[in-house]
This record gives structure tokens, C-alpha cells and sequence, in this order.
């Protein structure tokens, strides 16, 4: 399969935090989504992409170009979101988007008028004078008036209302519908991404925990809770990731039935893991 | 390189407000002469900051460096930006000078010495200077620690400057008035640039002095250039 980026064995250090053997790719026309605590790389991976940060070593690829020699060609196919929407807060949002434009040759007014529209930006509105909602709802109309081969979202949808983030989700699931684009989806609102995202990368300390498909989590992840006394000190072993109540442990496994027969037909609840539930679990037993 | 342009244009329309108080400073006279020259100059570096500086707010900066253009053009385009905020600055003094020269202040005298074609050619040089200091630091530190550092190097120019005009006034034959002296007397900025330029202007004749410090501008500002692509080669954000 075409992946629209690519990053093999990618590295980076910073004095207080390394990205170490980075590899995952993302299909062009599937949505993927990249999770993972605060801290974890994810902000790196998506300037990596960007080519605002050059890697120590290994290959970045976007649109089979190199971002840090091509960053030209790769940023005119790129549409980018920060997670604070950073446009110049003194100017109109009409204003940014008539900077914007003279930049990318693909620029297609109606569309963005269409979004500004269907999204409800106020477009003779100062863009320090609009809420954090409104400036990421700009920033995406913005990032996807151009028809970018790639959206790369970071955090777009904190701030965002639940009514307006499922419209931005329907709008991301219509954007990839033609094959030709991409969306590469970076949040904390894991509840997203089990909607939309069709590959999931969990980065966690710079390092890449799991990529792959969301039907594959949710095949392989199972969460098994039982009574406290069975989660033993040496069966801590057994799971990817545990939390011990007082009434009740939680354990995250990709073998429920192997941690039953261990078990030995002790009372165990086993249910399909969710990407939250994998997040937190993996996170509070570290 | 033009969308850059537009963009430095568009984000520091703002400006034109103390540009329209600049003028009417210069041609009420409400500012002694040489302190004009020095408010223009102070201005026309404050502009050239001011962009930069509206980039580097709410980082604003890393949205610009996502847009499609190579360093090469970001660096081109922010020295073009730059100058042209300097040219229409020396603009509006020189409107504002020949504004108070021939309605105001003095009617049937020469160019008024705050904005002559020899000082304003020292105003050139001493821009360009800035310019040439500031734009590699900001382009190798970003705005905040490099504005520290161009400002802490164009301040350690400036007292050498001094140092120099100190020196050179001890040599000067007894007989002689110190530099200083004869610039207050002719409503001098003082310095040793506009000394330079101005005793430069006077033995060679205006046009050569013009050709030398345009040209001595150019070299700075190429150097400048280069060493800000250098140093823009590798920066992250």
C-alpha cells in the first residue's frame, strides 16, 4: 500500500528527551490517529513531518519526499493545525486566509468560504478577540482549503464543543473519502479516534508502543478485572498494564484466554479494551 | 518571496500609526533635530523588530514556518521587509524635514540639518548597521534570545563607536574643534558615523560619499544575508 509519510527508525535527542526508533507509516486515504501521554513525542513526530525539526537519524518520508531537503514541495502538500492555533491575533481571520492563500497554488476560496460558513467562524472577528474553539475551527478551515494530500492535526479538537467536534469528524471521514487524502490525527480525546481513525500509533516516552489498525486493537486488547487477591506481585508479569482497587483489579492483556487458563477458573470479567482504557493502563502501572 | 513581503506588509499595517505620529513630530518641530534623527533611526529598527516580534508572539512564528516557502526566501524576504520599513521611514524624516524647511521653521534657508542628504546618508549606514547586527541573531536564536543578543551586539557597537571618536579626537591637532563641538554647533546628531559621513560628504562631494556608504550598506547587508541562511539552515522550532 502507498503511505502518504513514513518514518523508519527515526531518532532525535533533546537534553531532556529522546525520540528513539521511531517507525510507523500511515496508507494515503486512511485516517490515522496518534495517541499517547503529554511528553510523549507527539508534538516531535509531527514537526519531524513538518520538517521544523531535522531528525538525528533515520528516514522521514511525506508524499515519498524528504521534509528537511524538500520542505517546499512537502509543505505545500501538507495542511497543518497546532495545538494552540498560533495565527497573528491583531489581524482579521479573513485577513490570515488572504495571507494564507498566496502560498499554496491549490488554494480554493469557496471551500474555505464554505467552511468558514458551515464551521461559523466570524470572519471580520480579530483573531484575539475569537475563543480557542473558534481560532482551531479557523485554523482548520485554513489547513483544509488547499487540499492537502495530508492533514496533520495536533490536538485540533480540545476546546472544541461535542456537537462541533462530531461535524469535524464527519467533515475529516468526507476529506479522506476520495483515496487520494490522508489525516494524520494527534489526541488526547481517545473516544475521536475509536469513531474515525482507521490506524492507531501509541507513543509513550519517545518510543512507538503499538501501530496498527483500530479493528486490530480491538480484536487483540481485552481488559480482564477480577477480585484484588488474584493480581499477585508475580502475575503483574502477565499484563501489559494493571490497576489494583480495592474491590477489584483491572489488567490489560492481548491474551485473555492464556490469563484465564493461568487464572484457573477464578471469576474473571473480560471485556474488548478500549484505546482509554489501553492509555491509562499502560500508563498507571509504569 | 513576494507573499512574505505581503505577509510582513499586511502583519505590520499597524505600524503606519506611529509612522503618521513620526511625521507630524518631525514637521511640528516638536523635537530637537538631532533627537529626531535618533527617533527615526529608533524607529525604523522598533519596525523591523516589530515583525519579527509579531511572528515570535503566540508563536505565531512556527504557523509561518509551516507555510510552503524554503529558509532561503524566509531570510531573503524579512531583509526585504526590513529595508523597506527603513526606506519608508527615511521617507516620511526627509518629507517631514522638507516639510518644516520650507513652511514652518525656516523659510528661505537651506534643508533644515536634521534630515540632509549627508546625514540622511549616515542614517543609511547606521540602519543598515542594525540591521546587519539583529537579523543573524534572529534568524540563529529566534526573537526573544536573539533580540537579547543583537541588542547586547549593536550596543557593544555603539561604545566602541564612541571609544574610536574619543580616540580620534585626542589626535586631532589642538587648534582643531572636537568633533562633538562642531556637530552640536551645525545641529549635528552626534556620533562618529554622522561625523564621518557628514566630514566624508564635505572633502568628496556628495555623490561619492553617496556610492561609498550604498556600497559599504550593500556589502554589510549581503554578509549580513548570508550568515542569517547559515544560521536559518539549521534551526528548529
Amino acid at each position: 500500500m502507498d503511505s502518504v509519510f513514513e518514518l523508519r527508525g527515526v531518532s532525535k535527542h533533546y537534553p531532556c528527551f529522546s525520540l528513539a526508533d521511531v517507525s510507523f507509516n500511515l496508507p494515503r486515504g486512511y485516517i490515522g490517529g496518534m495517541i499517547g501521554p503529554n511528553g510523549a513525542g507527539k508534538t516531535t513526530i509531527v514537526c519531524l513531518l513538518l520538517g521544523l525539526v531535522r531528525p538525528d537519524a533515520g528516514l522521514v518520508r511525506v508524499c515519498g519526499l524528504d521534509p528537511w531537503r524538500e520542505e517546499v514541495a512537502v509543505k505545500r502538500r501538507v495542511g497543518f493545525v497546532h495545538e494552540m492555533p498560533h495565527l497573528w491575533a491583531h489581524l482579521t481571520v479573513d485577513a490570515v486566509a488572504g495571507i494564507v492563500s498566496r502560498f499554496y497554488p491549490a488554494w480554493d476560496q469557496p471551500q474555505y468560504e464554505t467552511m468558514m460558513r458551515e464551521f461559523e467562524v466570524p470572519r471580520r472577528k480579530r483573531v484575539v478577540s475569537l475563543s480557542r474553539g473558534m481560532r482551531a475551527k479557523a485554523a482548520l478551515a485554513l489547513a483544509m482549503a488547499h487540499h492537502a494530500e495530508l492533514l496533520v492535526l495536533d490536538e485540533p479538537t480540545a476546546g472544541l464543543d461535542p456537537i462541533f467536534r462530531q461535524r469535524l469528524l464527519d467533515r475529516l471521514a468526507a476529506y479522506v473519502s476520495s483515496g487520494e487524502a490522508s489525516v494524520l490525527l494527534s489526541t488526547h480525546i481517545t473516544s475521536d479516534l475509536e469513531r474515525i481513525a482507521d490506524f492507531i500509533t501509541y507513543v509513550r516516552d519517545g518510543r512507538v508502543v503499538f501501530s496498527t489498525t483500530r479493528d486490530e486493537i480491538a480484536e487483540t486488547w481485552a481488559v480482564v478485572k477480577g477480585a484484588p487477591d488474584l493480581l499477585k506481585d508475580e502475575r503483574r508479569a502477565w499484563f501489559a498494564g494493571w490497576d489494583a482497587g480495592a474491590h477489584a483489579f483491572t489488567g490489560l492483556t492481548r491474551d485473555a484466554d492464556g490469563i484465564r487458563r493461568r487464572l484457573g477458573g477464578a471469576p474473571l470479567v473480560v471485556e474488548r479494551a478500549s484505546l482509554e482504557d489501553i492509555m491509562f493502563l499502560m500508563e498507571r502501572s509504569c | 518571496m513576494l507573499s512574505l513581503i505581503y505577509k510582513d506588509l499586511r502583519v505590520g499595517l499597524p505600524f503606519l500609526v506611529v509612522l503618521v505620529m513620526m511625521f507630524i513630530l518631525g514637521s511640528a518641530g516638536a523635537v530637537r533635530a538631532p533627537v529626531y534623527f535618533w527617533v527615526s533611526l529608533v524607529f525604523a529598527a522598533t519596525l523591523m523588530l516589530g515583525l519579527s516580534q509579531m511572528d515570535w508572539r503566540h508563536g505565531a512564528d512556527r504557523f509561518a514556518h509551516s507555510l510552503p516557502v524554503s529558509r532561503r526566501l524566509v531570510v531573503y524576504s524579512r531583509y526585504a521587509s526590513a529595508l523597506l520599513g527603513g526606506a519608508l521611514t527615511l521617507a516620511i524624516a526627509v518629507a517631514a524635514g522638507l516639510l518644516r524647511g520650507m513652511v514652518l521653521d525656516t523659510v528661505g534657508q537651506a534643508w533644515p540639518r536634521m534630515m540632509a542628504a549627508d546625514v540622511a546618508l549616515a542614517w543609511v549606514l547606521l540602519f543598515t548597521f542594525v540591521v546587519a547586527i539583529y537579523l543573524p541573531c534572529y534568524f540563529r536564536w529566534g526573537h526573544g534570545k536573539g533580540y537579547i543578543i543583537g541588542a547586547l551586539a549593536i550596543a557593544g557597537g555603539v561604545i566602541a563607536g564612541s571609544f574610536i571618536q574619543r580616540a580620534v579626537d585626542r589626535v586631532q591637532v589642538a587648534a582643531e574643534l572636537p568633533r562633538d563641538l562642531v556637530a552640536a554647533a551645525n545641529r549635528l546628531p552626534r556620533g562618529l558615523v554622522v561625523s564621518s559621513v557628514v566630514d566624508a560628504a564635505a572633502r568628496l562631494g556628495l555623490p561619492l560619499t553617496a556610492a561609498i556608504v550604498l556600497g559599504l550598506s550593500g556589502v554589510l547587508i549581503l554578509a549580513s544575508s548570508r550568515l542569517s541562511i547559515l544560521a536559518y539552515r539549521h534551526r528548529e522550532f
